[in-house]
């Protein structure tokens, strides 16, 4: 996704946003939302718009159950199951939680099997496209209220971009103190070579979204210049993840490691780990896609991607510092503090460009990976 | 491994048994048709996969080979690979084939308890073991590290000791495999007594000429035996090399294998030209041992009254059997639980941080319950198929059953197949056949038990086959002499006698498929999640003590199928794996 189509994206889709927004107070005001209301942890009704068609979709939802939802983000099984029960107490929220690569694949593997996910979001649009015909459209009043006429809504409606999580960097701050390193502020300052031996990276091999991250990054970073350097530091591998790095910044085995997410940094500081997460500019995020996948619980998956998709679930998923499509107007009380994507912000969308392919193979890994 | 050969007079008697007509061919076809159902069944589950693998390999002109060549440093994954499976044998064999001798120099007194202690590592699941070592040998917060500079020895601020290299990897699995050298090894001496030894010493031979000249000459079918199992093992070494390799990226053919089937799109084709060349060699292995130590003696070790007397015993033989279980068993132990305890991990163990938090959100979560769950349905479900499965292979094993040659020797070589696979190649080959038309079962129950069934067929049959090896003929005769059917002659004899095999039998393929964590990780899905895989995500996702609590339950649970195994099959059993 480039930067300019993001532009026009994030002004297009906010001029939209106001209106649908002032169209559903005067239509909620009217009493004409045939939807019911449940009450909902983020206070907004994530129905609203809903016509007598949805309302037998939920219904047919709370018959159903449960939902189960396969996610790459990784707060979203803390987070999310709680606040969707707020919303639809008749319907059970499952999250199993993968890396977008483990993750399509496990897709893959349950196509047509009838079991596993009924929704998913992960980073790979390439796999979103090459399977948007086993993609149920997205049915609920969400996407024509808030997202209506968006270039982040795919095919008809099969799938959309729900968030974008900018990954930053996780430091120990007493190991950065003993090392006398300057203050991470800035890419550049990951350069420094006063964090020789104790910088940690995660190459992210596998991961389109990811490699594209480092794309962007190598850009601030100095382009192969700055990888030279970086790989003088002797950056030490975390293949499996930000969660074994994070690890690995808690315990002091490394003072510095990159790309972070901040919900696995937080988690560790909540305990008393002498972690910070610090989001670094400017933010590339990965961005998240979402789509119907799975055929057990039809319904319900309805439900869940419209819930994710409205200010109710927007307002919960963007609690982690995640960006959301949505203008934080329109999220409330509940979403203060959240942020919008905007136009400075690089979001992956997981289909490299040829630019990007060559640079990831040619330059990232011999320089990081292995060539070392 | 204590089997016994059977008599050569059982063998003689069969063929020359004057009142022995041979039947007519439609009795012959009638009597043979079960075995060659069994046969066929055993080559559907394990031969299947793997044709269907290796067919993806030669598609398209067999181009997946030029891409696996062309795949960043392949040269030095395929040498990784080597290392690591020659440098595991050069630390197991020595040290299992070592412990296993000094278990015979123990004191009387202590023989009967330490002499088995060197197989509890066994019970620790891989990747607990592995998790436990980085936390111990991590260069800056390894608490072994830590230790070791607090004494002086190393410099600076990290070493002197480092997990993440080739010499860890190597350690680490070598540890592990010492467990299986000894098993074998032990059991071999158990059989066999120590009486030629004590002659040796009568006859003025010192403890080296003996050890030279009498023990290790004997010692050469287990030797062999373990030498290529634990060979095929580290070859398809996948835990050590996934965890401890990447901050090097020091990889090898397993690791590349599985990151391979975890992204999108899964090219089988790349993946089966990858486990080629451990197939090749599996069956090469295969082969060598088949010549070197004949057809059944890869079963047998010697007959005969055992005896070990006669030998000097010294306490001192304590020290090297006490250090091995303090590297092996208590110190990882002792970490993870100390880590299980801890908010978090910090890189030091403070007693004054510790609380249940970490256990109680574990058992808290419902991934927990319900990956238990499954483990227990699926290892339940598992036992149930392929012990009996394995009874009749190892049946159909015995030279003294009327069973054709030729279905004999293909039950042999499957049954070995699954056995000198690595884990991660059948892991690929299972999700690529029961994930794809026509025969979809994933995301089901189903497809984690024909998992374990394919790969624990060959541990269900060995200590079967070994008791039925030991009982010999005659009482089956007997029983039919009597009046009784096949039927009622297994039933009232043959599975009676042979009560302590199907009790080892029941307990390795508990603890081997409670363990289970190459192929676990690639055929659950997530509503299917087995405890190994959900090790496995808290590996990837979770926090240090969310892996601790889950590879000590892997540990408890591990530990209440032993006992469910040793009440099935005696109190003697354990000592008989």
């Amino acid at each position: 996704m480039s930067k300019a189509r993001s532009a026009r994206t994030r002004f297009g889709t906010r001029g939209a946003l106001l209106l649908a927004v002032s169209l559903s107070l005067v239509l909620t005001a009217c009493g004409s939302g045939p939807a019911t209301a449940p009450a909902t942890s983020a206070g907004i009704d994530p129905n609203l718009g809903g016509d007598a068609a949805w309302q037998e979709i939920v219904t047919k939802a709370n018959a159903e159950g449960t939902v189960v939802l396969y996610s790459a983000n990784d707060q979203d099984a803390a987070t999310l199951p709680a606040a969707f029960n707020a919303s639809y107490p008749g319907i059970k929220l499952e999250v199993d939680h993968f890396a977008s690569g483990a993750l399509t694949a496990k897709l893959d593997a349950e196509a047509g099997g009838g079991t596993g996910a009924d929704v998913a979001t992960h980073s790979s649009r390439a796999w979103w496209q090459a399977n948007v015909a086993r993609l149920a459209p997205i049915a609920g009043p969400a996407i024509p209220k808030y997202l209506s006429g968006s270039p982040d809504v795919y095919g008809d409606k099969q799938y959309a971009l729900i968030a974008a999580n900018p990954l930053g960097v996780a430091v120990n701050t007493n190991r950065l103190k003993e090392l006398g390193a300057q203050p991470i502020a800035s890419y550049k300052d990951l350069l420094q070579p006063a964090l020789k031996d104790n910088l940690g990276i995660v190459p992210g091999e596998g991961s389109p979204a990811a490699e594209q991250w480092w794309f962007y990054a190598a850009q601030q970073l100095g382009g192969q210049a700055g990888l030279t350097q970086l790989a003088a530091l002797n950056p030490r591998l975390y293949r499996s993840g930000t969660t074994p790095l994070a690890t690995d910044v808690a315990s002091g085995e490394i003072a510095v490691g990159f790309y972070a997410t901040r919900a696995s940094v937080d988690a560790l500081k909540a305990k008393g780990a002498p972690v910070e997460f610090l989001p670094i500019e400017p933010a590339i995020g990965i961005g998240g896609y979402i789509g119907v996948v799975g055929k057990t619980h039809p319904n319900a998956a309805q439900v869940l991607a419209n819930w994710m998709l409205s200010p109710a679930g927007q307002a919960v998923l963007s609690k982690g510092g995640i960006l959301t499509p949505l203008s934080p107007d329109v999220l409330g009380s509940a979403g203060s503090g959240a942020k919008q994507i905007t136009p400075d912000v690089h979001v992956t969308d997981g289909i490299l460009t040829p630019e990007q392919d060559s640079f990831y193979r040619t330059q990232m890994l011999p320089t990081l990976v292995t060539g070392r | 491994m204590a089997v016994i050969s059977e008599r050569p007079a059982e063998r003689h008697r069969e063929r020359s048994d004057p009142g022995t007509r041979r039947p007519p061919a439609g009795a012959r076809l009638l009597r043979s048709g079960p075995w060659v159902v069994l046969a066929l069944l055993l080559a559907l589950l394990v031969v299947g996969p793997l044709v269907r693998l290796e067919w993806r390999a030669f598609e398209g002109g067999a181009e997946a080979f030029g891409r696996m060549f062309a795949l960043p440093n392949i040269g030095s994954i395929f040498a990784n690979t080597l290392i690591v499976a020659v440098g595991s044998v050069a630390f197991a064999v020595p040290a299992g084939t070592a412990l296993a001798l000094l278990t015979l120099r123990l004191p009387r007194a202590l023989r009967g308890i330490m002499g088995l202690l060197p197989i509890v590592p066994l019970m620790l699941p891989p990747v607990a073991k592995v998790a436990a070592w980085s936390y111990l040998v991590s260069p800056r917060t390894g608490l072994v590290n830590t230790t070791l500079r607090s004494l002086g020895i190393g410099s600076g601020g990290t070493g002197p000791l480092d997990v993440f290299t080739m010499t860890g990897i190597v350690l680490v699995s070598g540890l592990s495999m010492t467990s299986f050298v000894f098993l074998f090894v032990h059991a071999s001496l158990q059989q066999r007594g120590a009486e030629l030894e004590a002659a040796a010493a009568a006859s003025g031979a010192g403890p080296w000429r003996v050890l030279w000249t009498v023990t290790l000459p004997l010692l050469r079918p287990p030797i062999v035996y373990a030498t290529g199992i634990t060979f095929l093992l580290a070859l398809g070494q996948f835990t050590a090399p996934l965890l401890l390799g990447a901050p090097k990226n020091i990889d090898v053919l397993s690791t590349i294998m599985y990151r391979v089937s975890a992204e999108y799109p899964v090219d089988y084709s790349l993946g089966a030209a990858l486990a080629l060349p451990l197939l090749v060699v599996g069956l090469l292995v295969i082969g060598v041992q088949r010549r070197v130590l004949g057809d059944e003696r890869r079963y047998a070790a010697t007959s005969g009254r055992a005896r070990i007397v006669g030998l000097r015993t010294s306490w001192w033989a304590v020290v090297p059997v006490g250090v091995y279980l303090l590297l092996a068993v208590v110190l990882p132990l002792f970490t993870l639980i100390a880590v299980s305890l801890s908010p978090y991990w910090s890189g030091r163990i403070e007693p004054s941080t510790f609380s249940l938090d970490g256990w109680a959100a574990a058992l808290a979560d419902p991934a927990t319950g319900q990956a238990v769950g499954t483990t227990a349905q699926a290892v339940g479900i598992t036992v149930v198929i392929a012990v009996p499965l394995g009874y009749l292979c190892a049946l159909a094993l015995l030279t003294r059953t009327r069973v054709p040659a030729a279905v004999r020797r293909v039950i042999d070589f499957v049954s070995g197949l699954s056995l000198a696979l690595p884990a991660v190649l059948m892991g690929f080959a299972l999700l690529l056949t029961y994930s794809t038309p026509p025969l979809r079962l994933y995301g089901t129950t189903a497809m984690v038990v024909v998992a374990y069934v394919t790969l624990m067929i060959p541990h269900a049959i060995r200590p079967q086959l070994t008791s039925l090896m030991a009982t010999g003929p005659e009482y089956g005769e007997a029983s039919r002499a009597s009046g009784a059917g096949p039927l009622a002659t297994t039933w009232r004899v043959g599975l009676p006698m042979a009560r302590s095999g199907i009790g080892v039998a029941v307990s390795l393929v508990v603890i081997l498929a409670i363990h289970e964590f190459a192929v676990s990780v690639m055929v659950t899905s997530p509503g299917r999640r087995v405890i190994g895989s959900l090790l496995y995500d808290a590996t990837n996702f979770g926090t240090a003590p969310q892996v601790a609590v889950i590879a000590l339950l892997m540990v408890a649970i591990t530990t209440v199928g032993i006992v469910a195994a040793l009440l099935v099959g005696g109190s003697r059993a354990l000592d008989r794996v």
